[in-house]
């Protein structure tokens, strides 16, 4: 009899399906980060309030269990040039205490894309057409600008699901210091990069309203997933 | 940030319609966390100090409802530098930016007016007497943050300077702090009477019987603030406006406001009012190309549209070069000029084009290799599970091993979170231990163990039959090392790295795989009791497929779940015969109820579908 694949999983592997098609390559990143890779490099030194917005647990030397898998940006093209497509899915950490609506152990999923000539419109329509292919054609999705310090502009995706309007993502042209970091010409590149939350983006597709069910592995809500 | 419309319409005239404030907001980029009749609350990312207080949120609104406003020009009124009646010595000149104040003599202190009280009862702020108000009310009007100190306890004379180690400070809230060098104070009569930026001191506080009052309007260096917040864990609305960047142009306003507010109310006499600017930032100079904008956004802007826009938000414009106003502090580069001009324009109006589809297809064979194995060990009947990434220093001594050092969390979230996981096995046998009803349990997992300097990705298995792998590990209820687990019966575990399993499971490289996709399953959610489970076995005709039965069955009602575990034919159930054993789990607990469902299972089972029951 057959078991199942955790609905994490399951979501996961569906949205770098989508974007293999579009031309994205997979790439992991560690999950112990140091603070440049997770902080610094993506314009959050020590002394910005930035940085308060993610609480983070701390292991020996400045090193983190990262907070964002952006942190994996500035890694990833250590080893690689633009023109790029790049999405990096992966387990992220806040210290946080956990409740219905809060986790310490979360999955997320990065991307981005540089070329000379990916605009914010790029990321506009290939955002939507994901959240299209997850929540079906008709869903409606709008955009309002939000701040994160290594994008400029910086975007946010909502979608009305369930008779609200709800924030999925977030996004944005990549920074030009950023790019400066990845060893990028910011004259000649430019991209887009986005980060979502998929214990976020899996539970409203499912109707999952306590986030913490995925890392509690009852029987009963991994046996759901057939 | 939460502001009372009352207030906010002060400055400008808004429209009734909430939902109209409410898009406004939106589309400027600010989330609206709650709106009704009395006040909103939005949310304000840290780069945008300036919408910390109810002129800011005006002036922001203004670029919405823009023949709307009542505000907002600057007061010119040229004020004495420094004071005359008060001592004040400052020692550290280039981290302040600029530096003012009131003395007021013959104070009354008594209970504010209704509507400043109203106002910080809304804003979150408890009302204490009326200076106290007033400073807190003033700071959430221009976002000035103002501090009151009682004249006659300082002696009329502060010294601003740098903390030095082993200095103390009893601070308002009655906590003393142990200071270290480098933080910014005031000193007065020999002791520290202020940690400024953040909280005042006990000894110097504005209370009932005070007679005299400084009031001290002036920014600091952000960054020292910031640390000292940090350092100190103390966040006052004072300090959080502080570190994010304070408009230094609102200073004079405030201290202004303030003289009127007091001597309005008569409150007492404002002997002086003085004010000097020691380090103002100097104008931002940015040169922006406007196609360079068209290129980002990929939208063709008129350069009309552009410059008008940047115009609303308060920007001053010459040719190509442009100057933010000094309450925008997170405006420096032309990439954030062109995200003020795509704000305006509206993200909603930007062009929607989907990125170009490449012409190779890219190789990811690694990532699908990882979930060739993933649905491999699903079609051999194991269940994925997630588990936290920590375990207990009880947990991780299983299977330490000398040459591995642990990876500890300096922080972690309990004690039983203290280390990195350097093995999969305990959590995996914790889920088994979790889920005691379950009978036939078969697990895995894949993620990451971490030791030493090291995280390598693990796959882990449990069964409670044998594996049939090389090296698996039975563990028995009674092993010592495995006892806090509290498990039932015998399980087998095994665990490896990716490569040996891939060698174990026969996944080569580039082999095939189900593509994946979602199933539109409605969650279903179920009660923190364990479930009840009967286990029934049939001998049905083999045509008959489980899932019919199993739709068939659930249509009775209470029945959570319907588990196939087993089927099998042979001639001893007949030629034409089917064997199926399967779990009927139940969520509910009354046992009567139960009974009754079974009863209702079995007949249904023998009349629908001729079913033998074993």
């Amino acid at each position: 009899m057959k078991g199942t694949l955790h609905p994490i999983t399951q979501f996961t592997s569906y949205l770098v399906k989508l974007f293999e098609d579009l031309g994205f390559e997979v790439v992991e990143t560690p999950e112990i980060e140091s603070e440049w890779y997770n902080f610094d490099s993506l314009l959050v030194p020590q002394d910005h309030p930035a940085r308060d917005e993610q609480d983070t647990f701390w292991l020996e030397n400045n090193q983190v269990l990262r907070t964002q898998t952006s942190a994996g940006q500035v890694r990833s093209m250590e080893n690689r040039k633009p023109p790029v497509r790049i999405v990096i899915p992966g387990r992220v950490y806040r210290n946080e205490k956990t409740d219905a609506t809060h986790e310490a152990v979360f999955d997320q999923f990065e991307g981005f894309a540089i070329d000379k000539n990916i605009t914010m419109s790029d990321l506009k329509g290939t955002i939507e057409y994901i959240l299209k292919k997850i929540y079906g054609g008709s869903i409606k999705v709008i955009n309002r600008p939000h701040y994160y310090p290594f994008v400029e502009p910086g975007m946010d995706f909502d979608i009305f699901f369930n008779n609200h309007w709800l924030e999925v993502l977030g996004s944005g042209m990549i920074h030009p210091e950023v790019l400066k970091n990845m060893k990028v010409n910011s004259d000649i590149y430019q991209g887009f990069a986005f980060g979502m939350g998929i214990n976020r983006l899996m539970m409203l597709y499912y109707g999952i309203s306590d986030i913490r069910l995925p890392y509690q592995n009852d029987i009963r809500f991994l046996k759901q997933f057939k | 940030m939460i502001a009372p419309f009352d207030w906010i319409n002060e400055f400008i005239d808004l429209p009734i319609n909430q939902d109209l404030i409410g898009n406004a907001f939106s589309e400027l980029g600010f989330e609206v966390e709650n709106i009704n009749n009395e006040k909103v609350e939005i949310e304000v990312t840290p780069n945008r100090a300036d919408m910390l207080s109810i002129t800011g949120i005006a002036r922001e609104l203004n670029i919405k409802f823009s023949n709307r406003t009542k505000i907002l020009e600057k007061t010119k009124s040229i004020l004495q530098k420094s004071s005359k009646l008060i001592d004040i010595k400052i020692n550290e000149k280039h981290e302040v930016i600029n530096f003012g104040g009131l003395v007021i003599k013959d104070a009354i202190i008594t209970s504010s007016p209704e509507y400043i009280k109203n106002r910080l009862l809304i804003s979150g702020l408890k009302p204490i007497n009326n200076f106290v108000d007033l400073t807190n009310y003033l700071m959430l009007e221009t976002g000035q943050p103002l501090h009151s100190f009682d004249l006659d306890s300082i002696g009329s004379q502060l010294t601003l300077r740098y903390s030095r180690a082993g200095e103390t400070l009893k601070l308002l809230d009655g906590n003393q702090i142990n200071l270290e060098d480098g933080y910014l104070v005031y000193q007065s009569n020999k002791q520290l009477v202020d940690l400024i930026g953040v909280m005042g001191g006990m000894s110097s506080s504005t209370t009932k019987s005070t007679k005299n009052i400084f009031v001290q309007a002036a920014i600091f260096n952000p960054s020292l603030i910031r640390l000292a917040s940090k350092s100190f864990k103390i966040s006052t609305p004072a300090s959080y406006r502080y570190e994010r960047g304070v408009d230094e142009n609102q200073t004079q306003n405030t201290i202004l406001k303030f003289k009127e507010i007091v001597e309005k109310n008569e409150w007492g006499k404002v002997e002086e009012i003085f004010y000097k600017e020691y380090n103002i930032p100097k104008l931002r100079n940015i040169s922006i190309e406007f196609p360079l904008v068209d290129r980002l956004i990929g939208t063709k802007f008129q350069k009309d549209f552009c410059i008008k826009a940047l115009k609303s938000i308060g920007c001053i414009v010459k040719n190509n070069i442009i100057s933010p106003p000094s309450y925008r502090k997170d405006i420096f580069i032309w990439q954030d000029l062109a995200e003020e001009i795509a704000r305006i324009y509206g993200y909603n109006n930007l062009i929607v084009k989907q990125i170009d589809k490449p012409k190779l297809k890219v190789d990811n064979s690694y990532y699908w290799k990882k979930y060739a194995l993933k649905q491999q060990l699903a079609n051999l009947g194991f269940n994925e599970i997630s588990t936290y990434s920590f375990l207990s220093d009880k947990e991780t001594k299983i299977f330490e091993t000398s040459q591995e050092k642990l990876i500890k969390i300096k922080n972690p979230l309990s004690n039983e979170h203290r280390s990195l996981r350097n093995s999969l096995i305990p959590l995996l046998i914790k889920t088994a231990s979790k889920n005691p009803w379950h009978s036939n349990i078969m697990l895995f997992e894949i993620g990451n163990i971490f030791n030493t300097n090291n995280e390598i990705e693990h796959v882990a298995l449990l069964s409670y039959k044998e594996l049939k792998i090389d090296k698996e590990l039975k563990i028995e209820p009674q092993d010592k090392i495995f006892s806090n687990f509290k498990i039932r019966k015998p399980i087998y575990v095994y665990e490896s790295n990716l490569d040996k399993a891939y060698e174990i499971f026969n996944i080569k490289n580039n082999i095939g795989f189900d593509e994946p996709t979602l199933k539109p399953i409605k969650f279903r959610s179920f009660s923190n009791q364990y479930p009840t489970v009967m286990d029934i076995s049939i001998i049905v005709n083999k045509n008959i497929e489980f899932d019919t039965i199993s739709q068939s069955l659930k249509k009775i009602g209470n029945v959570f779940e319907i588990d196939l575990f087993d089927k099998f034919e042979n001639i001893n159930l007949g030629e034409n015969n089917i064997s199926y054993a399967f779990h009927l789990v139940f969520d509910i607990q009354d046992i009567d109820k139960i009974n009754n469902i079974y009863q209702k299972v079995l007949v249904s089972l023998n009349n629908n579908f001729n079913a033998i029951i074993r």
